[in-house]
């Protein structure tokens, strides 16, 4: 290279936008159209080592044998972790930031199986473990056979 | 039977927040020509090159391709292993089954990340599987060190400052190694003070994101004699992979149907057929693939490093640091340093210097005769490779 050249970095910027289409599945696909259709939430049992899987699946990776009874799981539970997200992120879904603060928690729900979902209470002062929750459904209209059918957990007293 | 296998050459980069003066090719380069060196070969004597990173990260796709001239692999054979965050671990696995096996006598295995030139979070959130759990992780990877702390602090009584100390000892660390990206003068209060990112996690409890590559020359045990007096023998390595689709597998919520991580499984087995029986008193350092400070904690519990719920304990005391008893990452580890294709492979090359007693600065205190790298990658996979000075 020649000596009088100017130390400048060139950058060269792309973007890609790129839609897919993925099939939900015989599994999946029937837990979606229960929470559409139902608001019932499913989980699967392995007939080995008796685990429930949430959202229900063909094969328990564990065992390798083909997963069994269905198994409804109500719309109640006890909270067993949970985070408060403050920073935006990227939703991975619409390439937009996510709208911030929100909760991610994971709930054990009462017929056995544990679910992730998102939480009204975004003040983690208010919160603690062992909390109880319920789901609440969008109102059928705005279903979509989409995890988010439900909106999300809220606090519940019992 | 398997031939005995050493890494006779090491080279890294320094990692960068930033790298905008050179194109990936010319970074990858760098580590290329570094490891040459240090094994004295030239690019003709080697026999196969392999090159990955942690794909569409920068949205390049066959990068092994893209970059075939700056890696050397013209008219050579090749292989891509890619299995995100233990990508650099498994080239190194991979690199030895070929010398292993007696298919080739020198190998030179390369990873690098430019992480400034794309967007990772998306791409890790691409790892989820569509239907529901990508629909749910918005919150990417922090969600599930931000739930690990929340259980490592619920279980053992480890308090956020705990989880600082880890984060100053890494920072002192860091500022000793050549090649670490942070060379920060961090105090406990600096890191208990930075933003909550993922309550209760903080900006200082997770790794950065970096630029860097890291290469490394492995040999087969005839060649090693003639190509140098330091070889670090690979005296064993495992892999232990994940079930796929279960959000629990990396603590986004305790497992209601719990079983052993796969870090438990695979370190009792490298343990056992190694008749290893006190790994903190009989391996004299460790590098561990800690994406968080609670991370480390937990990760040095599942290894066996000390018994459960006694990390914080040991960093308390010290233990950890390059002085203490059970050194842990002297080269200030993820948190120091994430391009993440090469991390799990600077684990790799950090130990290896570490035996050869050629860390510099960062040296540890006490004679290495053994040392320890550890990978975490997505979906809670785990490697680990046993290095040691002596057959």
């Amino acid at each position: 290279m020649s000596k009088e050249m100017a130390p400048e970095h060139i950058t060269i910027r792309t973007q890609m936008r790129i839609p897919y289409a993925y099939s939900a599945g015989l599994y999946v696909g029937r837990f979606l159209q229960e929470l559409r259709d139902n608001e019932k939430i499913y989980a699967n049992k392995c007939p080995k080592c008796g685990r429930l899987l949430l959202p229900p699946r063909i094969m328990c990776g564990r065992c390798s044998v083909r997963m069994g009874e269905w198994i409804e799981q109500g719309h109640k539970g006890t909270l067993v972790s949970f985070g408060v997200t403050i920073e935006p992120q990227v939703d991975v879904t619409t390439g937009e930031n996510k709208k911030v603060p929100f909760t991610t928690a994971g709930i054990q729900l009462d017929g056995g199986a544990a679910i992730l979902h998102l939480l009204e209470e975004t003040d983690a002062s208010k919160l603690r473990l062992g909390m109880r929750v319920e789901a609440v459904f969008k109102p059928r209209e705005e279903r979509q056979g989409l995890i988010t059918d439900i909106l999300h957990f809220k606090v519940v007293e019992e | 039977m398997a031939r005995r296998v050493a890494i006779v050459g090491i080279g890294q980069t320094p990692h960068k927040s930033r790298m905008p003066e050179l194109d990936a090719g010319e970074m990858i380069n760098v580590a290329v020509r570094a490891a040459l060196e240090d094994a004295q070969l030239s690019i003709r004597e080697i026999d196969q090159v392999l090159l990955s990173n942690m794909e569409h990260f920068e949205g390049n796709y066959f990068v092994e391709g893209m970059f075939s001239d700056s890696v050397g692999s013209y008219l050579k054979p090749g292989l891509k292993t890619q299995v995100m965050g233990t990508t650099g671990a498994s080239m190194v696995t991979t690199a030895w089954y070929f010398v292993a096996s007696g298919l080739f006598d020198t190998v030179l295995t390369v990873t690098y990340q430019k992480q400034h030139e794309g967007q990772s979070g998306p791409v890790l959130q691409s790892a989820a599987e569509p239907s529901y759990d990508r629909v749910l992780t918005g919150h990417s990877a922090m969600y599930i060190f931000a739930s690990l702390a929340q259980h490592y602090m619920a279980e053992t009584g480890c308090r956020p400052e705990h989880a600082a100390m880890v984060r100053v000892k890494a920072a002192d660390n860091g500022r000793r190694n050549p090649f670490a990206h942070l060379k920060l003068e961090l105090t406990v209060e600096d890191v208990l003070n930075s933003r909550v990112l993922v309550w209760p996690l903080r900006l200082l409890d997770i790794c950065p994101t970096s630029a860097g590559a890291c290469a490394l020359v492995l040999a087969s045990e005839e060649r090693v004699r003639k190509i140098t007096n330091k070889p670090v023998w690979i005296r064993d390595h495992i892999a232990v992979h994940q079930e796929g689709f279960t959000l629990s597998v990396m603590h986004y919520y305790p497992d209601p149907f719990p079983r052993e991580t796969t870090r438990e499984v695979a370190s009792k087995k490298l343990y056992a057929r190694n008749g290893i029986t006190d790994p903190a008193k009989e391996i004299d350092v460790f590098e561990i693939y800690e994406p968080s400070t609670y991370g480390e904690l937990q990760y040095m519990e599942d290894l066996g490093i000390c018994g459960k719920g006694e990390a914080w304990k040991l960093v308390e005391k010290g233990a950890t640091t390059l002085e203490g008893e059970v050194p842990m990452n002297p080269s200030g580890g993820v948190l120091s340093a994430n391009a993440i294709g090469d991390c799990a492979m600077v684990r790799v090359a950090e130990a290896a210097l570490q035996v050869r007693g050629d860390a510099g600065e960062h040296q540890i205190a006490r004679k290495v005769n053994t040392a320890m790298a550890h990978g975490f990658g997505g979906r809670g996979y785990t490697t680990l490779h046993l290095l040691s000075k002596t057959l």
